[in-house]
């Protein structure tokens, strides 16, 4: 028998249900996620990506519902979970980081006492104790003088930092899972950097998995072990780091590593794809991509491409993919 | 360490620089201290508030009576002071109370949206529907030893108070409730209640510990500016013979007293007249001045 994964989403489809009818925004998005790994949901906003993050813990908007698929976390199914018992896995055992520190932390509360409220709420801790394991937390995520900012509120502080406290929060009940949410989106480059560094150190210190969410390959090369690239609430392909990052063979995957600036390429003009994401209600019948694609044939347009297995980890669903590597992937099973 | 730079902190430093919201402020203290302290002018005087002295009617001001007597002899001084204590004391209490059903009442509303929301809020629009001062004059005249309260209370002095406190309660929640209401609903989509939700909140931790704190400057306004309105209501009642009943002096009763010599001694309309009015415009700057103070727009 196979080990339990930590985290395991099997065909997981979600929908919005409102005034126009029903609409699939996600599409049977499959992925593992082990301890310590770092996986990373990559595409272009609008394709799924945050939309797939709050699934996993079950906070969608009140329109969004999951219509088919499962979340398991260690075998336990988190749709099948009433609200009290998500209660006590949000947050404790999985929790999430955002965008856009400053408005994802209170305003009218100092930091130190947000960072212990995750404690005092999950660990059952005294208000007191809670607020001096969080001035810990806040020194563990490197903000210098953790005493004296504890106290500062979210306005008094600068970007990096009130990342920092956003994972300080995050990590203050040492989850199993963190869920990033282009958490350095809203950073600049060397507050990005550090921030990067930041969580990997974390992560091995404390063993955390990471669903790392970005639409910066530069960004996820530094993180991703494994790699899922989304487009139009579907993954179209997904493998390890490196067959994603070296050996490309979606063209949305290829023409999107393209647009990512490289300081080795010297270029006038960084190429772009034509084009935009369709939205939930105006997708093709066929491969979505096949109307911005510069390789698609007839069946593109008609057909939605199945996912074809590569290699053991690499798996890609596009109908150009070479004939002969199609067979070889069936023969292999 | 002490923090310097809390919202608040910030706010009633920014306060401290409009000038006529703390000249109010300060009015109001004055108030305040002066209808505490109405005993000691008591003593002071060697009078009582209530003391009929009919041989020293409607008296100019002397030493003995700063500002005159009223047509029974009785102070007009401690009368106004004695006033002023039932006004501020309906006016906190009443505004208070309605503070608090208003913010559970939009709270509740706000956060969940959807059919509770339907649901309270077209209790609150048939409250706003229902006729203000018939309503007020019914509930002012029941008759409460008939409800089974115990007869000492009821035939109390306070009473009237109390009764006037529970009926502004009642019908003054309601625009607390709908601005609550509408803060909540802004406030409910902030991506920090969606970190709460994600850090594993329930909703009722999310209402009270996350919402409610950003809402605490609006109801701060709220309070301050209501009551000025409920200090007219009761004197309004007061006026009409429903609300504060007399010998207690309110400066609603003390209208309708001088209401009848009001060419022999227009003094006597002119303090209590000039009383609610102070106070009532004072409450009010001071609620313009909270909410300049409190504004997240304005400059640090």
């Amino acid at each position: 028998m196979a080990i339990t994964p930590l985290l395991k989403v099997d065909n997981l489809s979600i929908g919005f249900d409102n005034d126009d009818g029903l609409v699939r925004v996600v599409e049977d998005v499959s992925f593992t996620l082990e301890r310590g790994q770092t996986l990373s949901l990559v595409g272009e906003s609008g394709c799924g990506k945050s939309l797939t993050a709050f699934a996993l813990l079950q906070l969608l908007p009140p329109f969004g519902k999951i219509l088919s698929g499962s979340v398991c976390l260690q075998g336990e199914n988190l749709a099948s979970m009433d609200e009290a018992q998500l209660q006590k896995i949000r947050g404790n055992r999985i929790s999430m980081i955002f965008q856009e520190p400053m408005s994802a932390l209170n305003p009218v509360f100092p930091v130190g006492v947000q960072v212990a409220e995750a404690l005092i709420l999950h660990k059952g801790m005294a208000k007191k104790a809670a607020l001096k394991e969080a001035v810990g937390m806040l020194e563990k995520v490197g903000i210098p003088d953790p005493a004296s900012r504890a106290v500062n509120y979210p306005h008094q502080l600068s970007g990096g930092m009130r990342q920092r406290v956003m994972i300080a929060i995050a990590l203050a009940c040492e989850p199993e899972i963190l869920i990033a949410d282009e958490p350095t989106t809203a950073l600049d480059v060397t507050i990005q950097a550090q921030i990067l560094d930041l969580m990997h150190d974390l992560q091995e210190n404390l063993g955390t998995a990471i669903l790392f969410i970005s639409h910066d390959f530069g960004v996820v090369s530094r993180m991703a072990d494994d790699i899922a690239v989304m487009y139009a609430g579907r993954v179209i392909e997904q493998g390890s780091s490196s067959d994603i990052l070296l050996n490309p063979q979606h063209p949305y995957t290829q023409a999107l590593l393209q647009t990512t600036p490289r300081i080795d390429a010297s270029l006038d003009r960084l190429p772009a794809i034509a084009g935009r994401v369709p939205g939930p209600r105006r997708r093709p019948p066929g491969c979505c991509f096949a109307p911005r694609c510069s390789v698609a044939v007839d069946c593109c347009s008609k057909q939605r491409p199945e996912r074809l297995a590569l290699s053991k980890s690499h798996i890609a669903a596009c109908h150009v993919l070479d004939s002969s590597k199609q067979e070889v992937s069936h023969a292999h099973g | 360490m002490v923090n310097n730079n809390s919202p608040l902190v910030l706010a009633l430093r920014r306060f401290t620089r409009h000038k006529l919201a703390m000249t109010s402020g300060m009015v109001l203290l004055v108030m305040i201290l002066l209808a505490l302290c109405a005993p000691l002018f008591e003593i002071w005087l060697g009078v009582g508030a209530n003391d009929v002295n009919l041989l020293n009617r409607l008296q100019g001001p002397s030493l003995a009576h700063p500002l005159g007597t009223d047509e029974l002899g009785r102070d007009q001084f401690l009368r106004l002071l004695y006033g002023g204590r039932v006004s501020l004391f309906v006016g906190f209490t009443a505004a208070v109370f309605s503070v608090v059903i208003g913010t559970v009442i939009g709270l509740t509303a706000g956060y969940f949206g959807g059919r509770v929301d339907a649901f309270l809020m077209r209790m609150t629009d048939s409250f706003i529907a229902l006729p203000g001062l018939p309503l007020l004059i019914v509930i002012a005249a029941i008759d409460l030893s008939k409800l089974g309260l115990p007869d000492a209370w009821v035939q109390s002095e306070s009473v009237s108070l109390y009764r006037i406190v529970f009926i502004v309660a009642l019908l003054g929640w309601t625009g607390e409730a709908r601005l609550v209401r509408g803060a909540a609903l802004s406030l409910r989509e902030r991506e920090f209640v969606m970190a709460a939700k994600g850090a594993g909140a329930s909703h009722r931790h999310i209402m009270f510990h996350h919402i409610l704190p950003n809402l605490l400057s609006p109801i701060i306004v709220a309070v301050t500016l209501s009551i000025g309105g409920v200090i007219l209501v009761e004197s309004a009642l007061s006026f009409l013979g429903l609300g504060i009943q007399p010998p207690v002096a309110s400066w609603g009763n003390m209208l309708t007293n001088a209401q009848q010599l009001i060419w022999e001694a227009p003094m006597q309309a002119v303090y209590p007249g000039l009383m609610i009015f102070i106070t009532v415009i004072a409450f009010n700057f001071l609620g313009d001045g909270l909410q300049d103070a409190f504004d997240p727009k304005a400059e640090y």
